[in-house]
């Protein structure tokens, strides 16, 4: 039996192959890269979740999600590059990774989750956060760019942010939008979350983009966990689902929908997880 | 106003942090803002940022424009001095102007403006930066304690399947390469390897999907290839490390292995040397998966063996239950990383066994008027052996890849039988050896413009000679004109030279990727036969017609290939357009032809995605080909003791078209999976194979008549994940209906066959430590005369065939693991008694740890059946066999690690 967190990795990885083709697709301007903390359990506040987060930023768009992805990429590449390289990859890091990522368009209020479960993707409507910020007449420099407080409540929790208006950019991490200008960092009253800064970047067309995935399959929530828990309970049977109705799928294996000639392999190195695997502090206090 | 000013040095350098004691800040909402954003044709900019900074440049007023570009900010009573308002959206021009004092309404025009990055201050990058695109997929560790293999890890791997023969498929594409660490030890050979490689040494299992194997080309051409890598432990690299087994059972068996393995950066090898009588089949650890399709690539179509032994088959059983056998084999595969990037390989393969089969059978021809029956009963010997070197030179550069490959095969097999058929008895005794050659070829170097040039030669020598001897003399009437003589013995080669030349260019660029190839083929072919009949003074005499075929085939192409893909369109077109010579002449038979044909084949896919989930896929080819050496001999062979094949017709040719259409449905959020599909596929000849079929022997003869067959099929499946039971239950049917010609002493005699399967499975887990898998096929086959005469002889004739497995697997304890497995088969004819089989293995696998020794006890055949009987039905003839099985069967073996 695959144990849970083989699971997470197998389901994540899918999710982030920077954007394809899709239905409203369009050029990553720009990302911001944070160290994303949280303690999911107060009873072992020393094994929290922290995992480096990337947001990519379009003209309308925005997604946000986890950067351990890239991060193994990077790994890979720095490897293969090396003149010495020996065809065996070792990559190390990857904590608990997030499996959702967001994609908001604040223009027309659309803001929806993105899940993958093993290679097939679902998304799922949610409402469009919306927070009452109130300004601070308070700055600090956050990377280098002045950062100006605002404070405000959000799902049971009161966050601070730091936005900067030197970049023509107004969004932020995870669902903390409304701001006139770049969330760099943020965090909870309690100390609980923690959105810090750590690095921004503008891209060059063809780097990124930011779109929803052309096959991506809308969903609700309550069908997507019963999904996740089946693939839990018993993996090999819930595969075999797809392969035993006979003629395997040309296009529709899990792998479709990926630009297939960009495609690469992986080996991630499973460390000890160091954060707790009970959440009994989520992020969400209110529903 | 009073700023204190504290600098702190962090990671991010100097930060800076203000307080500021602002005197308005908590005071109430005062002013008001508004006004309306247009652009320069006048129309309203909607969801801009608007905003109303103090002199420190920080925001005290927000507000984002609607739809019709209008805004409205509150300022706070107590205003500071000097504030602005600044506009700003992604494509205009920042609008930063003073907030005038009594003014509250700003109607302001944005001009539009490209996004310019480069105006965007990037202050503090991320550390690494590094882009790819590349997918993770890890895995994860599969591995069980009651594994021992990657192979019984791999089998357990979801998307990952493992068939009887060792062939593995990955979401059902079969595997391209088995890597060790990178490395392709093992080409497509690779069974060995699962068989061999302990699990623990094993770090991580890769799976590249969308494999390019050629540096060269990755991320230039559209792959589906998958293949798997084994990543291994670190610790394991260093020591040469190996398995030893020992077997023993009842009754009198033995099964022993030794193996090294090495597995560093530099130098691999995996050497093992085995032996056994248990029933394993050892040839079949030097399968090469991918050996017809690499040939079928080639256009090499090998003529296929002229001579055998008998007609039966194998029982449609696992070998191990009919395979009685004494085998020894060794399998050594060497390679070695140079420092000046060249990979050298060599695999070296022997192989000796000895096995007999026993079996016998009846065969009914239904004819206009006669039924025919041939009676058969025999007990073979089989001695093959075989030797295969095959040395690899490889360079696989991001520039350039140059491969090399040479591979000598000697292999041969001498059997020897007491046949008994309708009554006689005859000693016969088959001879053959293989002699293979080949050499490929392949530089694939990139231009400086990114496209591709591929250049690929692949040249082979094949040769089978057979000898076929039978005594005494049979079929005197037809071959001694009556009298007797002592025996017979045929002789049939057919030396092969081919070879292959091309070079093809690709476009890596574009909406449609192209590829352009041109090419040229050559093959020589030689047919040589003779029939002599030995004399009963021991003197030999040549039966007349023997064969001397001499036979050239040139062909010279050109093909393009197009590939599409865009939103939910997919489509690939292949244009082969060749120019074909075939030329044979047998000096003997007055034969001298040859053919010019301009072949155009084209084929054609497209998919388009209904929905996000589902798909219709329509797939057309055409092709148009040429028979081959086997077609085309006049002078009469035996092929095995009762059939003599001979032809007295043109080389043959057929035109076929296939059409086949899909309809493939998802629900995945539900687990459901469902396809159905139509599939229709016609076939044209200029001849057909004609039977003479006497008491004693069939003479078949190719005759140049027009031959029709077509064949529609229907098919689908559905699968589906019940979420209550965490299991899934799939079914699958199909229905085939076709339609051919046979000629049979003299009289054409079409016939309609058609066919129904349903399979049904399940797969379910029980409290954790069993599974419980269920798999089951019934078929039910018609075949009947399309003419109906009113003849008895001419009956429809029915089979009905039910196939069921269960097995269920327990482990009560890490260390120790249960199977057991039950098949039933049930057979039912409507003239001849039914018959069914049940049979049970089991496995008890048992690890000491301390010891590192693995225990493991087989019983195969529990229920003992010794006797197996099958039914064949193919348009009139009728056919059953039965075939002696190995009985039951107890093995212990014990596994120590070196």
């Amino acid at each position: 039996m695959i144990k849970k967190c083989d699971f997470y990795i197998l389901s994540v990885t899918i999710l982030f192959s920077v954007p394809v083709a899709a239905q409203q697709t369009e050029v990553a301007l720009a990302r911001v890269i944070y160290e994303f903390t949280h303690i999911n359990d107060t009873l072992q506040p020393e094994k929290p979740h922290q995992e480096e987060m990337v947001l990519y930023i379009g003209q309308e768009a925005t997604l946000y999600g986890t950067y351990a992805t890239e991060r193994i990429n990077q790994q890979i590449k720095k490897q293969m590059d090396d003149p010495a390289f020996d065809g065996n990859l070792t990559i190390t890091g990857s904590r608990h990774t997030t499996r959702e990522s967001y994609y908001a368009r604040p223009a027309d209020r659309v803001f929806k989750q993105l899940n993958s479960v093993v290679g097939e993707r679902y998304v799922i409507d949610e409402a469009y956060p919306i927070i009452d910020w109130q300004l601070i007449d308070t700055s600090k420099t956050v990377g280098g760019y002045t950062a100006q407080k605002a404070i405000g409540s959000f799902k049971g929790r009161e966050y601070t942010a730091w936005f900067t208006a030197e970049v023509p950019f107004r969004t932020g991490p995870w669902k903390l939008l409304g701001l006139p200008g770049l969330v760099l960092e943020a965090a909870d009253s309690h100390h609980e979350v923690l959105f810090a800064y750590a690095g921004f970047e503008t891209l060059a067309a063809g780097d990124a983009t930011v779109a929803l995935p052309d096959n991506a399959i809308a969903t609700t929530k309550k069908a997507l966990d019963k999904l996740i828990e089946a693939y839990e309970k018993n993996p090999q049977a819930a595969m075999n689902a797809r392969s035993k109705a006979g003629s395997q799928s040309s296009g529709s294996s899990p792998m479709a929908g990926i630009d297939v000639s960009r495609i690469k392999s992986i080996n991630v190195k499973k460390t000890e997880t160091q954060t707790s695997s009970v959440t009994n502090n989520p992020l969400e206090l209110e529903p | 106003m009073i700023d204190l000013w504290v600098f702190t040095v962090t990671r991010w350098g100097i930060v800076l942090v203000t307080s500021l004691l602002a005197a308005g800040n908590a005071a109430a909402q005062g002013r008001a803002v508004s006004g309306s954003l247009k652009n320069s044709d006048g129309a309203p900019i909607s969801h801009a940022s608007v905003t109303v900074c103090n002199a420190q440049g920080r925001v005290i007023a927000f507000h984002v424009s609607g739809a019709a570009g209008r805004f409205r900010l509150m300022l706070p009573v107590t205003q500071p001095d000097s504030l602005r308002l600044k506009v700003n959206h992604l494509g205009y021009a920042p609008i930063d102007l003073p907030l005038t004092p009594g003014r509250e309404r700003y109607d302001l025009t944005l001009t539009e403006k490209a996004i310019d990055l480069s105006e965007v201050a990037v202050k503090s990058r991320p550390q690494i930066d590094a882009r790819g695109d590349t997918l993770s997929y890890d895995v994860g560790s599969f591995a069980r304690a009651e594994d021992r293999n990657i192979g019984d890890v791999l089998r357990r791997m979801p998307g990952m399947e493992v068939s009887e023969n060792g062939q593995i498929k990955f979401n059902g594409r079969n595997i391209s390469n088995f890597y060790i660490d990178g490395d392709d030890l093992l080409n497509d050979q690779y069974s060995i390897g699962n068989k061999t490689i302990p699990h623990a040494m094993v770090k991580k299992l890769e799976v590249l999907q969308n494999h390019q194997p050629l540096k060269v080309l990755k991320n230039k051409t559209l792959t589906d290839r998958v293949a798997i890598n084994l990543v291994i432990k670190d610790d394991a690299k260093l020591d040469l490390g190996g398995q030893a087994k020992l077997g023993a059972g009842l009754p009198h068996q033995y099964d022993g292995e030794l193996n090294t393995i090495l597995f560093n950066k530099k130098y691999k090898m995996l050497n093992v040397l085995k032996g056994n009588n248990v029933g394993d089949d050892l040839a079949a650890d030097f399968t090469a998966f991918g050996q017809a399709d690499r040939l079928a690539d080639a256009g090499n179509s090998r003529p296929e063996a002229l001579l055998s032994a008998g007609t039966a088959g194998t029982p449609p059983l696992p070998r191990q239950h009919y395979y009685l056998n004494q085998s020894g084999s060794l399998n050594a595969n060497n390679l070695i990383n140079l420092k000046s990037g060249l990979q050298l390989k060599s695999n070296i393969h022997g192989l000796l066994d000895h096995h007999t089969t026993t079996y016998h059978s009846i065969s009914a021809f239904y004819l206009g008027s006669d039924t025919i029956r041939y009676t058969e009963r025999q007990r073979i010997g089989e001695r093959p052996f075989l030797t295969e070197v095959s040395v690899t030179a490889m360079a696989n550069e991001d520039t350039h890849y140059f491969s090399n490959t040479l591979t000598f095969n000697y292999a041969g097999e001498r059997g020897s039988s007491m046949l008994t058929s309708n009554g006689n008895v005859i000693d016969q005794r088959l001879h053959s050896r293989i002699r293979d050659f080949s050499n490929t070829l392949r530089y694939t170097p990139a231009l400086k413009n990114g496209d591709v040039i591929n250049l690929h030669w692949y040249i082979d020598h094949y040769n089978r000679p057979q000898t076929l001897a039978l005594s005494p003399g049979i079929h005197a009437a037809m071959l001694h004109a009556g009298e007797p003589f002592a025996g017979i013995r045929q002789f049939a080669e057919t030396p092969v030279w081919f070879s292959r030349l091309s070079a093809d260019y690709r476009i890596t660029k574009g909406l449609i990727k192209q590829r352009y190839r041109v090419g040229v083929v050559t093959e020589w072919q030689q047919l040589r036969s003779a029939l002599r009949l030995t004399q009963v003074d021991g003197s030999e005499t040549s039966f007349s017609g023997n064969n001397d075929l001499r036979w050239q085939r040139h062909r010279i192409f050109a093909d393009g290939n197009y590939e599409y893909k865009r939103r939910r369109v997919e489509a690939s077109l292949l244009l082969p357009l060749a120019i074909q010579r075939t030329a044979y002449r047998d000096v003997g038979f007055g034969l001298n032809t040859s053919v010019h044909r301009l072949l155009v084949n084209p084929s054609l896919r497209v998919k388009w995605m209904t929905t996000i989930e589902d798909y219709l896929s329509f797939t057309y080819s055409y092709g148009s080909h040429l028979g081959n050496i086997n077609g085309v001999f006049r002078g009469a062979i035996l092929a095995n003791y009762r059939s003599l094949h001979a032809n007295d017709a043109p080389l043959q040719e057929h035109d076929d078209h296939a059409f086949g259409l899909q309809y493939h449905y998802q629900r995945a959020i539900h687990m459901l999976f469902a396809n159905a599909g139509i599939s229709y596929t016609r076939s044209m000849a200029n001849t057909i194979a004609t039977s003479v079929l006497t008491d004693d022997i069939a003479r078949t003869i190719l005759l140049p008549f027009d031959n029709d067959v077509s064949s529609f099929g229907v098919q689908g499946g559905i699968s589906k994940f019940i979420f209550a039971l965490g299991a899934t239950a799939s079914l699958k049917a199909s229905w085939r209906t076709s339609r051919f010609n046979q000629f049979l002493n003299g009289t054409p005699l079409p016939f309609h066959n058609q066919s129904l399967t349903l399979q049904p499975g399940l797969e379910a887990r029980l409290f954790g430590r069993a599974s419980i898998t269920y798999n089951g096929s019934g078929t039910w086959m018609i075949s009947r005369p399309m003419a109906r005469k009113t003849n008895v002889l001419l009956a429809n004739h029915r089979i009905q065939r039910f196939d069921q497995s269960i097995g269920i697997t327990y482990s009560p304890f890490n260390n120790t693991f249960l199977r057991l497995t039950g098949r039933y088969q049930y057979t039912s004819q409507p003239a001849l008694a039914a018959i069914d089989y049940f049979f049970t293995d089991a496995n008890i696998r048992y690890t000491v740890a301390k010891w590192h020794t693995d225990l493991a006890l087989n019983l195969t055949n529990l229920t003992n059946v010794t006797a197996y009987e099958t039914y064949a039905l193919s348009a009139n003839h009728f056919s059953t066999t039965q075939y002696h099985l190995r009985g039951r069967m107890a093995v212990l073996n014990a596994t120590f690690r070196l």
